[in-house]
């Protein structure tokens, strides 16, 4: 009975670090980028307090919008944060036990980028349209990279259990050949799925440049802070899966108070430092022509094969 | 640092050397690409060097300092002088896109995992270099056979050939001292030899894409 408190104690736990961590992630690079600009930028709190005046304000919904604009932001919060849910973030442990692994992951992202796409698409704007149509042939391009990268994962570990996969890379060492080339390829593929520099551009609403901007451009009031929610848990929960699967240090194994708070300490620094390497990136890169994603989405997609090919007959 | 290190890190230095051979395929510009080449050889050459740290090798350190001094500094800096001398920023013509050339070196590089599972070593810890090494020389061939520009070209041919060293030093722990100096010089004069045709070319044609060559009459 106290080990099912405890369990029920450490996921509750992990739902409310990532969504109280999310939004700081995102101000964290917004604050960078503004460095990087000789901005001062606004400050670290400022997520926050977007995401309160959003969710007090009322939407605006346009009559000609049909049920599903309105259902999509719930759903694509909901099963973002259940796939955030899924990804150990400071201990092995399973946060929702065994209920889901790395495929759930893949396809309840899918999930919420399938639902993304109709809304943009539902109230018939232009704008929307357009934007659905990028999302899905960018996406189109990297979801086979992920589904690539975290089947060699997969096969390493011998389980699609994220929590064995990340126990796995603790103890057999995380310097193998498989795991660089993966590492490089999901950098890319978070880049492109959380809409950042060299693929989109999250700060500009100018119309020939955005994509994902362009797909929630109808939201306004509580139903845009669920969505801009969403996309800080997205990219919270991939680069603490980068985080947990490459960087595996300080992750809590037993359950004490002193491995918990050291293992939220070490998940909250590690994806301190992705989210500053993603903010470089993003500061030192122009934003790509829309037709030159594929070379570097595919570029992605081979190193992942190569990953899969040195771990299928190699010794990986 | 002992020699169980060794063969882990020259694991991942080749696994680099593979990621740095795909991105030359997509890579357009003239001088990103023998930088790119430059890069390729520096790691080239610590393989070479961690090898010779293993076998205790004197001679293997001269290859490593050899690399380092003809891949990594005379050829790509001549090259450079010479790319940006002619003023060709970027090549124009490719026969396949980029994603598909990604594509198919993925393939070369199962082929090369064949071959290198065929050579039946197996026991050594160097599989993965095998592969890498075989995968690279099948990617800079690709590398000839897509691009048009004769720089480009040049490029994959230097690759080819750091492909080819990488597999020679991996079975047989360093070749020989004459035949090492044999092949350094080897590359050194075609080096400068595919300097001079690159530089005869571009006076001729004012321009090294290969496709204008037809042009080229008496």
């Amino acid at each position: 009975m106290e080990a099912l408190l405890q369990r029920a104690i450490i996921g509750i736990g992990h739902v409310v670090l990532v969504l109280l961590v999310s939004p700081l992630m995102v101000n964290l690079i917004k604050k960078i980028k503004a460095h990087f600009q000789c901005r001062r930028g606004p400050g670290l709190l400022q997520g926050y307090y977007d995401l309160w005046k959003l969710l007090k304000k009322d939407a605006v919904i346009s009559e000609h919008a049909s049920w599903i604009f309105r259902a999509t932001p719930y759903v694509v919060f909901s099963a973002t944060l259940l796939a955030a849910a899924i990804i150990p973030a400071f201990t092995v442990l399973p946060p929702i036990g065994r209920v889901g692994d790395v495929i759930a992951v893949i396809y309840l992202l899918g999930l919420a980028r399938f639902f993304t796409a109709l809304a943009g698409l539902d109230t018939a704007s232009s704008f929307g349209g357009m934007g659905s149509s990028r999302e899905m042939m960018i996406s189109s391009l990297a979801e086979p990279v992920i589904i690539t990268a975290l089947f060699v994962l997969a096969i390493t570990a011998g389980s699609t259990n994220l929590s064995e996969i990340i126990s796995s890379s603790l103890t057999s060492g995380y310097m193998q050949p498989s795991y660089l080339l993966i590492l490089l390829a999901l950098l890319i593929v978070v880049i492109a799925e959380t809409g950042r520099v060299p693929v989109d551009n999250p700060a500009t609403h100018l119309e020939l440049t955005m994509v994902h901007e362009a797909m929630v451009l109808e939201y306004t009031g509580r139903d845009l802070a669920l969505i801009e929610w969403a996309s800080s848990i997205k990219l919270m929960l991939l680069l603490t899966l980068i985080a947990n699967v490459f960087l595996p240090w300080g992750i809590a194994r037993e359950i004490t108070w002193v491995f918990m708070l050291s293992g939220i300490a070490a998940i909250v620094i590690k994806v301190t430092v992705l989210a500053s390497i993603i903010a470089v990136v993003e500061s030192s890169t122009a934003k790509l022509r829309l037709f030159r994603v594929p070379e570097l989405i595919g570029g992605s997609f081979a190193l992942a094969m190569l990953a899969l090919i040195l771990r299928i007959t190699g010794k990986g | 640092m002992g020699y169980s290190l060794g063969p882990q890190i020259i694991n991942v230095l080749s696994v680099l050397i593979l990621g740095l051979t795909l991105l030359m395929l997509g890579l357009r510009r003239l001088s990103h690409g023998l930088n790119a080449y430059a890069v390729h050889s520096l790691l080239l050459a610590s393989v070479t060097g961690i090898v010779g740290y293993g076998q205790g090798n004197v001679h293997i350190y001269i290859a490593a300092i050899a690399t380092v001094a003809i891949k990594v500094v005379i050829i790509p800096y001549i090259m450079i002088k010479l790319v940006s001398a002619m003023r060709v920023k970027r090549e124009t013509g490719l026969l396949v896109n980029a994603p598909t050339s990604f594509i198919i070196a993925v393939g070369l590089t199962i082929l090369a995992s064949q071959v290198a599972r065929s050579l039946a070593l197996g026991t050594t810890p160097f599989d993965d270099v095998l592969t890498v090494a075989v995968a690279v020389s099948l990617i800079g061939m690709l590398l000839m056979v897509i691009r048009k520009d004769a720089v480009m070209q040049v490029i994959g041919l230097l690759t080819m050939e750091n492909g080819l060293f990488l597999a020679g030093l991996i079975l047989t722990n360093g070749m020989p001292f004459f035949v090492e100096i044999g092949i350094f010089f080897d590359i050194l004069i075609s080096g400068l030899l595919l300097w001079v045709y690159l530089k005869r070319m571009h006076f001729s044609l004012k321009s090294t894409n290969t496709a204008h060559l037809n042009q080229l009459r008496g």
